[in-house]
């Protein structure tokens, strides 16, 4: 326990010498549907939802995996792990710092989503937080990010990037051969109930878990770039 | 002891054999010959090798640089270690530990500083004092004394023989061999590559 505050504290710590990137990362989803959506395409909380699964993915793709990959090459987690060997519990500290970032993230979205819109608080509170938790084995699964040791973070970077904007892209299309998008999966899970949705997610979250935490067990924090 | 089996990693280790007893152990060789790679594997920030490394259970590692946050500050990293470690009240134990041994004019400024203005020496200080006010059975230095001035060498001696009198096993990497001329009796280690040979032999005597 002491380990995972040690390194929460330390996440926390390192966000806030960084106010800026921290408050434009928590605005941006509101200003974005502000400044860029046609606001009468939006009739009911069911809208809301695709906002709120950018947020997730855009922090856990960049404040777990593209995160530990930074530490790794610039030798940070070597550092660490040269004090006390916490791989396998350097992952949920991670994981929990980014949570916390976008509990902060939705509240501030979704104060300003009712004040535009007439939805009840109470209602898009609790779809936006099921949705999150709904999400964690997802954040578990960007962990294995680590398992590509030779990448550099500059060229994982701008291939995250790329992925990003065709995700982002294609979140209204319909994708040929039955195949499911996955950011559309994640903005749909507040919506299964039969069995088969619940174990089909079941297997996926476990799945996720699986790998993150085997990524967690196996990686190096030996950094390929320095020493 | 620390015990190195047919240990390989890469081209730069090939079938490395040794063993590291629970005294002043100097890893001695040329640059580039693998000897951080060694720590590495031996202290398992690089678990991707081939053989076998025991006894190693217990240990810290000094990198030969401190990699933290610019932005955070010399306590900053000192609470983060002292966390880890479940030790309350970290300013308290670090200076009291600074006072005991002799360091508090030089570490106390530290304390207050982002770690990014720290220089090269007061960086290597401050990682150098807070890890060892830690408790382990090892303790290993990758170039302790690279860039430290003559106070800090002696500051860093001191503490080795302290952790010597302790009964504690060090390995150390320095090419700076004259502070070691304070140790009559040490182990002397030559890595040249594939080989890692036991001088028996101190350096020099006091």
């Amino acid at each position: 326990m002491a380990i995972i505050l040690a390194y929460c504290q330390l996440h926390i710590k390192t966000l806030l010498k960084e106010k800026v990137t921290l408050i434009w990362s928590i605005m941006i989803p509101s200003l974005f549907l502000l400044l860029n959506v046609n606001l009468d395409s939006i009739h009911s909380i069911d809208d809301i939802r695709f906002f709120w699964v950018i947020i997730i993915f855009m922090t856990f793709v960049y404040g777990i995996g593209m995160h530990a990959i930074k530490l790794r090459n610039y030798s940070t987690l070597k550092t660490y792990f040269s004090i006390a060997d916490t791989r396998v519990r350097f992952l949920l500290p991670c994981l929990i710092t980014q949570l916390v970032t976008i509990i902060i993230s939705f509240t501030v979205f979704n104060i300003i989503v009712c004040l535009i819109f007439p939805f009840s608080i109470v209602d898009v509170l609790h779809l936006s937080l099921k949705m999150l938790l709904l999400s964690i084995p997802f954040g578990f699964l960007s962990f294995s990010f680590v398992l590509l040791r030779k990448v550099k973070y500059e060229t994982l970077s701008g291939i995250m990037g790329i992925i990003t904007f065709i995700l982002l892209f294609t979140m209204s299309f319909k994708l040929p051969l039955g195949l499911i998008h996955p950011l559309v999966y994640i903005a749909n899970l507040i919506y299964i109930e039969s069995f088969q949705q619940i174990v089909i997610y079941l297997l996926i979250a476990l799945l996720c878990l699986l790998i993150g935490l085997f990524s967690a067990r196996t990686f190096t924090a030996f950094s390929e770039e320095r020493r | 002891m620390i015990e190195v089996n047919q240990l390989t990693y890469k081209s730069i280790l090939t079938n490395i054999n040794g063993q590291f007893d629970l005294t002043l152990n100097h890893l001695k060789g040329d640059n580039g010959v693998g000897k951080t790679t060694l720590l590495d594997c031996i202290c398992r920030i690089n678990n991707k090798y081939s053989g076998s490394i025991t006894g190693n259970q217990q240990l810290v590692y000094l990198n030969q640089t401190l990699f933290f946050s610019h932005k955070l500050k010399g306590k900053d990293f000192v609470q983060f270690v002292y966390q880890l470690e479940g030790i309350k009240s970290a300013k308290q134990a670090f200076f009291q530990f600074a006072e005991e041994n002799g360091a508090l004019y030089d570490l106390e400024p530290l304390w207050n500083k982002k770690v990014g203005i720290l220089s090269g020496g007061e960086r290597k200080k401050l990682y150098f004092a807070t890890i060892c006010s830690l408790e382990r059975k090892w303790y290993v230095f990758d170039e302790p004394f690279a860039g430290v001035d003559e106070r800090g060498k002696h500051f860093i001696t001191a503490q080795l023989k302290r952790l010597l009198q302790q009964n504690k096993g060090i390995i150390l990497t320095p090419h700076e061999t004259e502070p070691l001329q304070a140790f009559p009796h040490m182990e002397t280690f030559q890595l040249k590559p594939n080989e890692l040979t036991k001088l028996s032999t101190p350096i020099s005597k006091a």
